[in-house]
């Protein structure tokens, strides 16, 4: 009795390698496959560059030029329907080329209309996403130049640096599951000239350097459509209740339609301008206020080169 | 004490006959190509990982589909994020048995079949596949050609770019196989 006792785990070693078959070899083989998918890095937190007015986390990918063309119409509220609500207004347009050196690094140069503004930037991603979370979170560097070339009739540019603004950003975003994408993005903008208004109200003088902080997400309703969403709250005593001059943080919301090359966004949003560079320093009207501006963002990705 | 350890050399012994059956796959190429009016689209993967058992003539693979590389890194995501869906669907698989009786010890090329289930975007289909497997000394290779129609496997077109997808994909398999260590 006691000799079959000691057997027994014998018996069931043999046993086990006898039906050593076909399910446990595909378990094996899955297993096996998928442990190299755990580094796989996770793609299209955001569909592009841009969420509304805030950047994404997403850079252009190597040898590809991401064309985008902007468009923000006049404010709703400003003449109602005499200018179709805006439509026959422009608030700003903006005409960029994005090239990606490498999937993290990609440079760019644009143009807005607001202050005529030819802006350099540069975007790099040295952390991605990846499935199995071993990197939790994708991390993206930030850095624009912007330079106005526009007349002077008020003599506030008596040097040519005066005509240069910063912006930097820093990115964290997350996709949770294959419908939420979620960022955070603090951000510093800073101008070489301003002029040293005051707020009436707390006495708080206007800073050439502005913090604010970025926040953005976007929700997969089906496989080519998205809601998108995306907010700065902006750190300015002198922009805090002055009732002279009224400031307000942008908030945009949007509809995402991707067709293969394209990428469109139909926005609203109260943000003054397209670049951060002037929306986040001169941004005087709000939602309540009727100062919703309609607008779109469209992006066309082509390939340049072989890969 | 004796019979323990005449059990456990008989055990031993099973596993080297086991590992001698059982094959794995050490370099593998598969290709997919869509020719559509407007546009060309190929992709390759090299990490499947595929055993094959001479006893039982069982053939199974399992693709890892996220692995698939294209040429313009825009297919590439949206191959993962709107037609195979990987998030959710994360490999296809074939499991099936081999149909022709062979010699696995007689260098040469042979035609051959394999039938089985084809599962793809986490549909399950029956399939057959052609191809042919060549013995090369301890090396199996196998080779195959397929068609995939995509609507058989649940992957939605839409109209929008039904121009520049085809609907029924060419597959290229290639697989070197070396006995298990």
């Amino acid at each position: 009795m006691l000799k079959i006792d000691y057997l027994l785990p014998f018996f069931f070693i043999a046993f086990s390698l006898v039906s050593f078959a076909q399910d446990d070899l595909m378990d094996m083989l899955e297993a096996e496959a998928t442990e190299e998918l755990g580094n796989e890095k996770v793609q299209a937190t955001f569909k592009t560059q841009r969420i509304i007015n805030l950047h994404s986390n997403e850079t252009v990918k190597k040898k590809t030029l991401d064309f985008r063309v902007t468009h923000r119409f006049g404010s709703v509220g400003l003449y109602k329907a005499h200018d179709l609500f805006g439509m026959d207004n422009v608030n700003d347009i903006r005409i960029s080329f994005d090239y990606g050196i490498t999937d993290y690094l990609q440079v760019g140069i644009a143009r807005s209309k607001r202050q005529e503004l030819i802006d350099g930037s540069f975007k790099f991603r040295p952390f991605t996403q990846t499935t199995n979370n071993k990197v939790p979170v994708s991390l993206v560097l930030l850095g624009q130049i912007g330079f106005t070339p526009q007349r002077d009739p008020d003599s506030l540019y008596l040097k040519t640096a005066h005509r240069f603004n910063y912006t930097y950003q820093l990115i964290i975003a997350r996709k949770f599951g294959t419908r939420i994408s979620v960022e955070i993005a603090p951000t510093l903008t800073h101008r070489n000239i301003i002029r040293r208004y005051v707020n009436p109200d707390n006495g708080a003088e206007e800073q050439n350097t502005m913090f604010a902080l970025g926040a953005g997400g976007r929700f997969k309703i089906t496989q080519r459509t998205a809601v998108l969403i995306d907010y700065f709250y902006i750190f300015s005593k002198y922009r805090q209740n002055n009732s002279t001059t009224p400031f307000y943080n942008p908030l945009g919301i949007g509809i995402e339609i991707e067709t293969g090359g394209h990428v469109f966004h139909l926005v609203a949003t109260n943000a003054a301008g397209i670049v951060a560079g002037n929306y986040l320093p001169y941004n005087n009207e709000s939602w309540r206020g009727l100062g919703i501006k309609a607008g779109f963002n469209i992006s066309r990705v082509f390939n340049v080169g072989k890969r | 004490m004796k019979t323990i350890l005449t059990f456990l050399s008989l055990t031993i012994l099973t596993i080297s006959v086991n590992a001698q059956d059982l094959y794995a796959v050490t370099e593998s190429e598969i290709k997919f190509h869509s020719d559509s009016p407007l546009e060309k689209i190929e992709a390759i993967n090299k990490k499947t990982k595929s055993f094959f058992k001479i006893s039982s003539k069982t053939l199974m693979f399992v693709i890892p589909v996220v692995s698939f590389k294209f040429e313009k890194p825009l297919m590439e995501e949206h191959f993962n994020e709107n037609y195979l869906e990987t998030e959710k669907f994360p490999t296809a698989k074939f499991s099936g048995t081999i149909n022709e009786e062979l010699d696995y010890t007689k260098n040469g090329t042979y035609d051959a079949s394999a039938t089985g289930k084809l599962t793809i975007h986490g549909v399950e289909q029956e399939r057959l596949i052609n191809g042919t497997i060549t013995v090369k000394d301890s090396q199996l290779i196998f080779e195959g050609n397929f068609q995939i129609k995509l609507k058989d496997h649940d992957i939605d077109i839409p109209s929008i770019v039904i121009q520049n997808i085809a609907e029924v994909v060419d597959v290229t398999a290639t697989l070197v196989y070396e006995p298990k260590k």
